[in-house]
């Protein structure tokens, strides 16, 4: 059918003035004939819908919507009309899904007029809805599916919460070197290796250790001392702040011998542990004191070709630690293993001190060859003095 | 020995001071730091006094000298250790020659996996039993191509969703796909013209994720067609790739690395890391296309993953019954 613009005007006037005498099905029949003719625009197309609702007639409404969303994507009012179409059929996901859509684009025009406003709202009320109950439903059909909370691997678990937007991905950021293909495990468990038992067992004998070396207060150095070599790089606030101190065990590498001779059963434990050598940067071994309101600030370790141990000597109630989307406490004699190039913090809101002993391992997942060829890298990176 | 509040003058030439008595004592690195940092300050301090012009220059040039002997003496040192590709992967991207990329599903991250790009076929028991059907598997799909089997956009429209265009490829018919199992059901009709090829999928452990997976597909890229950048929905599975048809030049990229396709030899990647592919020639490029398990999820793992697809896909339906 051809149909020239005047006459579509026409037409388009004529099916508004009906819809506003209360006649929807004329409307419908006149502004049908204009997008028969294939010259609707948008605004057309939303009258159309209007009338054929008005009318009773759903599908035709909805017709008309799908119409106008296939030429004008990002119309506000037809994803909110659409969604509504979907929820009254019962189809509250596929209505969810152009209620977001039209959030989306609510988002990017800013203030609404009134009534789209309106319109907004009123989608917004339907996600919130849909949203409750999701959660509840999620939880209660993997319940049935032999998935109850119980039932779940820890790492399940955390898809879960992920997935519900609880938890945030954290993933590895060392600040030096980055060794790829590693999983993104922030806490590994104690029991997974067979020397933690021992070096647990050995915690009452390290803490006397501890003890002893603590009756010396000048025992323990700020753990970020600046370097007169280099500018000054502060590491928020910590730089030179007792507040974080530390006693070696092993540092830059090699044994500290006067440190070594008073703390025999602590280097005893160690040596159950693979602790790695690579260069003057590892093992890393030491007692580390954070003092009472003290706090350690998010930050990412070096390298993740090694996991981060503590020990735990001394906790006082209060003390806590975060590694990526996870908080653990520490507990006397029961190691903590984490990745330190995964965002973490600690703090201390005790009013005593809290030390653990820190030591690395290598990662289990490295092989030998890649050991040895990570710790060969960084004697590389350490002896380019000035050659 | 505390460094003067940024951005002014006069830290800038004390850092540069300093540089330079490294320098004249020797000490490259200590020195490099200090340049450095007197460079990071100038770049922040927008407008600089004529005179300090040239001693910065100076100073990028030993910054860059320095890095250049750096590289050269780190590449000496590793390059007899031969540790294998991640080790040397892991080379690549300290030295800025690749990027690091993670894994990025657009619906449902399963933490702890291996952030790895491509798997080895070496790695899966089952491949060399698929490879060795390549030939039956090419001629039925000779045989779907003869017979003019239709192919349809591998992305398609929704009828019941907002319109969302995959990087102008919705409808796109450069991209086709003839499917064999689409979202975890058998397509009963296509299956029946190529037996072969779903007798050969039986020892493959296709992923079954609710109504999501497996999807078996023959996929097929036009001359000049191009699959723009993009993650996938989930990572608990991994994408492989049989190439039946394959002319020189086609590649995909997974994260930092990009490989060919090679007739008869499995490309198994995950496809939750950013990829893409391109065939620059002027023939078609067809790959049996299939979805497996992650090898690192438990069997209770797989069933979980199922069953929150299951849940879902049940929730807001109103067939649903839960």
């Amino acid at each position: 059918m051809r149909m020239s613009v005047q006459e579509a005007e026409a037409k388009v006037r004529a099916g508004a003035a009906a819809l506003q005498r209360g006649r929807p099905e004329e409307a419908a029949r006149l502004l049908g004939e204009v997008t028969a003719a294939g010259i609707a625009n948008a605004q057309v197309w939303l009258l159309l819908a209007h009338a054929s609702a008005k009318a009773g007639d759903a599908a035709g409404e909805e017709a008309a919507l799908d119409s106008l969303l296939a030429a004008d994507p990002q119309n506000l009012r037809g994803l909110v009309l659409k969604g509504d179409c979907r929820a009254r059929a019962g189809e509250r996901r596929a209505a969810t899904s152009f209620y977001r859509r039209a959030r989306q684009v609510a988002g990017m025009v800013g203030d609404l007029p009134p009534d789209l406003a309106v319109e907004m709202a009123r989608a917004e009320r339907a996600l919130a809805d849909f949203e409750r109950g999701y959660k509840t439903h999620l939880d209660s059909a993997l319940a049935e599916r032999g998935f109850g909370a119980s039932a779940r691997s820890a790492r399940f678990q955390q898809s879960l919460d992920i997935l519900a937007g609880e938890k945030e991905i954290f993933v590895q950021q060392p600040t030096a070197y980055y060794f790829p293909g590693l999983p993104n495990i922030q806490f590994y468990e104690r029991e997974r290796f067979d020397w933690a038992e021992r070096v647990e067992a050995a915690t009452d004998a390290i803490r006397a250790e501890l003890l002893a070396l603590m009756a010396d207060t000048d025992a323990f150095r700020p753990y970020m001392v600046a370097d007169p070599d280099r500018p000054r790089a502060d590491f928020h606030g910590l730089l030179d702040n007792p507040e974080w101190s530390s006693l070696y065990l092993w540092e830059d590498g090699k044994p500290v011998e006067a440190n070594a001779a008073r703390c025999p059963a602590a280097f005893e434990a160690l040596g159950q542990a693979p602790l790695p050598h690579i260069s003057i940067r590892a093992p890393v071994v030491m007692f580390s004191r954070l003092a009472p309101g003290a706090r350690i600030p998010p930050h990412t370790g070096m390298l993740n070709a090694r996991l981060i141990c503590h020990l735990p000597l001394i906790v006082p109630p209060g003390c806590g630690f975060r590694v990526g989307n996870e908080v653990r406490q520490w507990e006397q004699g029961k190691l903590l293993i984490f990745d330190d190039t995964i965002e973490h913090e600690a703090w201390n809101d005790s009013n005593e001190d809290r030390v653990v002993l820190i030591f690395d391992i290598w990662r289990p997942e490295l092989s030998e060859a890649e050991r040895g060829a990570v710790a060969a890298m960084f004697e590389a990176v350490d002896d380019y003095r000035d050659d | 020995m505390i460094e003067p509040a940024p951005s002014t003058d006069a830290a800038i030439r004390d850092l540069l001071a300093r540089g330079d008595a490294y320098r004249r004592a020797g000490d490259v690195r200590a020195a490099t730091s200090f340049f450095q940092a007197a460079l990071r300050h100038a770049a922040e301090a927008g407008s600089l006094p004529r005179d300090l012009l040239e001693p910065l220059q100076s100073a990028q040039a030993h910054v860059r000298q320095a890095g250049v002997d750096y590289q050269a003496h780190l590449e000496r040192a590793v390059a007899e250790v031969g540790a294998g590709p991640r080790f040397d992967e892991a080379i690549d991207i300290l030295f800025g020659r690749r990027e690091i990329f993670h894994q990025q599903p657009s619906a449902f991250y399963f933490p702890g996996l291996p952030q790895r790009q491509f798997y080895e076929r070496e790695e899966f028991g089952w491949a060399v039993g698929l490879e060795a059907e390549t030939e039956a598997i090419r001629a039925e799909l000779r045989a779907l191509l003869d017979g003019g089997a239709s192919f349809q956009p591998y992305v398609e429209a929704e009828a019941d969703r907002p319109p969302q265009d995959f990087h102008g490829m919705r409808d796109d018919p450069s991209w086709g796909a003839f499917y064999l199992w689409k979202d975890g059901s058998l397509v009963a009709e296509n299956a029946a013209r190529c037996p072969r090829t779903v007798a050969a999928l039986e020892k493959v452990p296709m992923s079954r994720i609710g109504s999501r997976t497996p999807s078996v597909l023959f996929s097929l890229l036009r001359p000049g067609a191009r699959i723009p950048p993009h993650h996938g929905m989930l990572n608990s599975r991994l994408i492989c790739h049989l190439p039946l048809v394959v002319p020189s030049g086609c590649w995909l990229r997974v994260g930092n690395e990009t490989r060919q396709w090679d007739e008869g030899k499995l490309l198994i990647f995950d496809d939750s890391i950013e990829h893409e592919a391109l065939n620059p020639t002027s023939s078609l490029r067809v790959i049996l296309l299939f979805d497996i398990w992650r090898p690192e999820l438990s069997e209770a793992e797989r069933r979980g993953v199922s069953a929150v697809f299951e849940a879902i896909d049940g929730y807001g339906r109103a067939s649903a019954s839960a």
